[in-house]
């Protein structure tokens, strides 16, 4: 990516962030109206912890519900945010790593371009595996339990978006020709017949499509039933931390 | 339109809790009131949405656009119905995958309502009325409450005579009796049985006989706050004056309300045991013993209050289970999952239909063991499952786990089940008017009644008018 790609393209993150912590911040001075007490203020800091590893970060609870569920909440959950690792990880590469050092020289090789691609490619179908399970309970199989509204909607189609176009970035860029350790990105391969479609034969447009598509499904995050991603983990965890508080007398 | 709300009366976390909700609709699949009306709305799901979008009507454009659109008048409507078709019965917590409260959070937002003077329901503001005049939801004159003490200490429960009013420092063991029980002649037998439980293990306990006040269960459950606070303040200070070190209690309401609740508005100076957890206690201490056979197949009805709003399930089971002669089979939904009996949250008074068909479900799973009889712990569970007993037709016996526990001391014969009449049909008296020249007595008017001056501890002054 050229240098003034680079710049507009981190300027509409920053727009992006922006947006996005404006919806976070109108939603906690919602909360922040509740001005009562909060019954259960005695936090058990051992459950708490116990709680981030069982309940959030395995989820725990929905696995004891339905194992198809928890395979597809876990994999969405999971490919979302390792590649957002991922991402967050260019960048840092990008911006804050010398380019001299050690880490960068690795990453500039095969080696790293190989580590990137597996990364990117198994959690990215990971991710795909999750959304394409919702979408099918969703929508063909019609699960009772799911009650289909716009917000529903709208925030599975843009995860799928983000997933797909991911893909065919990644397509496009390998049928360039040219890029290290290709072999590795297995999933990708499969996107290469992308770039024969009319208007994308420039790597960039599709980098620049995925980019948006990413962007906007962040800012889009406080503002739908996506904020779960922010308000569950701490729901979780402070129902955990307090439970003893309603636990048996005797 | 921001129609009064005053949402400061949640707290911070109540607030975030309507925020994560993730739509998965797991609610949907285990509430009560949803299974019988299939109506998104009345679902925590439904509900929670309603209830974000009333919010947002307060705070400006940027609340607006995380809120969603505002309610309309008929929405509103709706909402306000909606919020109190709920049993309160916590079953949404505990399928919750992100386990919000929603055992506060209900009652919370029912607070908010209330406050701005869009709740309760007119049915609970006929039982406020009846508690602010009578102390009780049964409309029943004060001078009644202790009647079941008085009849039995008259007939042939005689023993009963032995019970003394609770005055400063005269008992250790306050038993609670709870409105229903002292009120609804079907449950009286629960306050005689436990009576007759607790002088066979020779415990040293008092009663408040008229002095007894209305816990105020039914306030805090429709929203009523500072109403409900306010009581709980007088009869905290009535329970502490006592100098008891436990009280104890056989109804399930009253012991979420006392032991739960009461803790929110002021120190307790006293441990509160269901007496359940105190029957078990003393039967681990070997102070009681059951030897007495009761050849009896039954299963048990974990009350919502008990079970998950305080959290005990193994006490009334292991009491069962030392039960000789009794076989004990569990329902498939129990414990944290245990179905409502739908009188809960004020459902009874205002939805009493819901109410039947809530029941009638738990009584067919009942059924479904094979039991002859199901046993509950509280006795508003108790009238509630009767209604649907009564609408299922059923041949099930309804039992309080003291009457099985009296029996097994040998003090009651199963063959005949409590009688009489309860004194409002089974429901709170929510229509009339209250009944005039029903004075209050003292509790040495009771004392003299009952003809317990031989063993009778000082008469009480604690004739405290709620």
């Amino acid at each position: 990516m050229g240098y003034g790609h680079s710049i507009v393209f981190y300027v509409l993150a920053t727009l992006a962030g922006v947006v996005m912590a404006v919806g976070v911040a109108a939603r906690v001075m919602i909360w922040r109206r509740g001005k009562a007490p909060s019954w259960h203020s005695d936090l058990d800091r051992g459950a708490l912890a116990r709680a981030v590893i069982s309940r959030v970060l395995l989820q725990s609870a929905l696995r004891r519900q339905s194992l198809l569920r928890w395979a597809m909440h876990m994999a969405i959950f999971w490919g979302f945010v390792l590649l957002f690792v991922e991402s967050l990880w260019l960048m840092v590469l990008e911006w804050f790593v010398p380019e001299e050092s050690g880490l960068a020289v690795f990453f500039e090789g095969a080696g790293g371009h190989a580590l990137l691609n597996v990364w990117g490619d198994v959690w990215g179908l990971v991710l795909l595996a999750g959304l394409v399970v919702a979408l099918v309970r969703r929508y063909v199989a019609r699960t009772p339990q799911l009650e289909t509204l716009a917000d529903d909607a709208v925030a599975l189609w843009f995860l799928l978006g983000v997933s797909l176009t991911g893909f065919a970035a990644e397509g496009v860029r390998l049928a360039g020709g040219g890029q290290p350790a290709a072999e590795w990105a297995f999933a990708g391969a499969a996107f290469t017949w992308v770039a024969a479609l009319p208007g994308v034969e420039d790597m960039m447009t599709l980098f620049w499509v995925h980019g948006l598509v990413s962007l906007a499904f962040l800012a889009y995050i406080p503002y739908s039933k996506l904020v779960h991603m922010i308000t569950a983990p701490i729901e979780i965890s402070l129902a955990a931390a307090t439970a003893h508080e309603r636990s048996e007398a005797i | 339109m921001t129609r009064g709300m005053d949402w400061s009366l949640l707290s911070w976390k109540q607030g975030l809790e309507l925020d994560s909700c993730v739509r998965c609709g797991e609610c949907t699949n285990w509430c009560p009131v949803y299974e019988q009306e299939q109506r998104e709305e009345v679902a925590p799901r439904g509900r929670a949405r309603s209830l974000r979008r009333l919010r947002g009507e307060v705070g400006g454009v940027l609340a607006r656009l995380v809120s969603g659109r505002p309610l309309s008048d008929e929405e509103f409507a709706a909402l306000k119905e909606d919020l109190y078709q709920c049993t309160t019965c916590g079953q949404c917590h505990f399928v919750c995958p992100t386990g919000i409260d929603t055992m506060d959070l209900w009652e919370s937002v029912r607070a908010v309502f209330a406050a701005a003077g869009e709740g309760p329901l007119p049915p609970h503001e006929a039982l406020y009325r009846n508690i602010a005049e009578y102390d009780n939801p049964w409309q029943q004159p004060r001078s009644s409450r202790d009647r079941w003490a008085v009849r039995a200490a008259k007939g042939k429960n005689a023993e009963i005579a032995r019970v003394a009013t609770a005055a400063p420092g005269t008992s250790e063991v306050l038993l609670f009796v709870g409105c229903t029980a002292s009120f609804d002649m079907n449950l009286k037998q629960v306050a005689i049985n436990t009576t007759k439980v607790l002088q066979k293990a020779g415990v040293d306990f008092s009663i408040l006989g008229q002095a007894e006040p209305c816990c105020g269960s039914t306030m805090r459950r429709v929203g009523m706050l500072d109403r409900f606070e306010e009581r709980a303040r007088e009869n905290i200070e009535q329970f502490n004056g006592l100098g008891i070190k436990t009280l104890v209690t056989s109804c399930s309401g009253c012991f979420k309300t006392i032991g739960r609740d009461y803790p929110k508005v002021g120190e307790l100076d006293f441990e509160v045991l269901h007496v359940s957890q105190y029957l078990l206690r003393l039967l681990e201490q070997g102070v009681l013993t059951l030897d007495t056979e009761v050849p009896l197949t039954v299963t048990y009805h974990d009350p919502c209050h008990f079970g998950r709003h305080a959290g005990v399930f193994e006490a009334p089971r292991k009491v069962l289970g030392r039960i000789p002669g009794l076989e004990f089979r569990e329902m498939e939904r129990i414990r944290e999952n245990s179905r409502c009996c739908g009188a809960g949250g004020g459902v009874k008074a205002a939805y009493p239909g819901l109410q039947g068909s809530i029941s009638h479900a738990r009584i067919k799973e009942a059924e479904a063991t094979g039991a002859e009889a199901i046993v509950s712990t509280c006795p508003f569970c108790y009238q509630g499952l009767q209604v649907g007993m009564q609408g299922a037709g059923s041949s099930l016996r309804m039992m309080d786990l003291t009457e099985l526990v009296s029996a097994a001391i040998g003090g009651t014969s199963l063959e005949s089940p409590a009688g009489g009449e309860s004194p409002a049909g089974g429901e709170p008296a929510v229509g009339a008017e209250p009944e005039a020249g029903a004075e209050p007595r003292t509790g040495a008017d009771i004392t003299a009644e009952a003809n317990v001056a031989a063993e009778a501890r000082a008469p009480a002054d604690a004739t405290t008018e709620a």
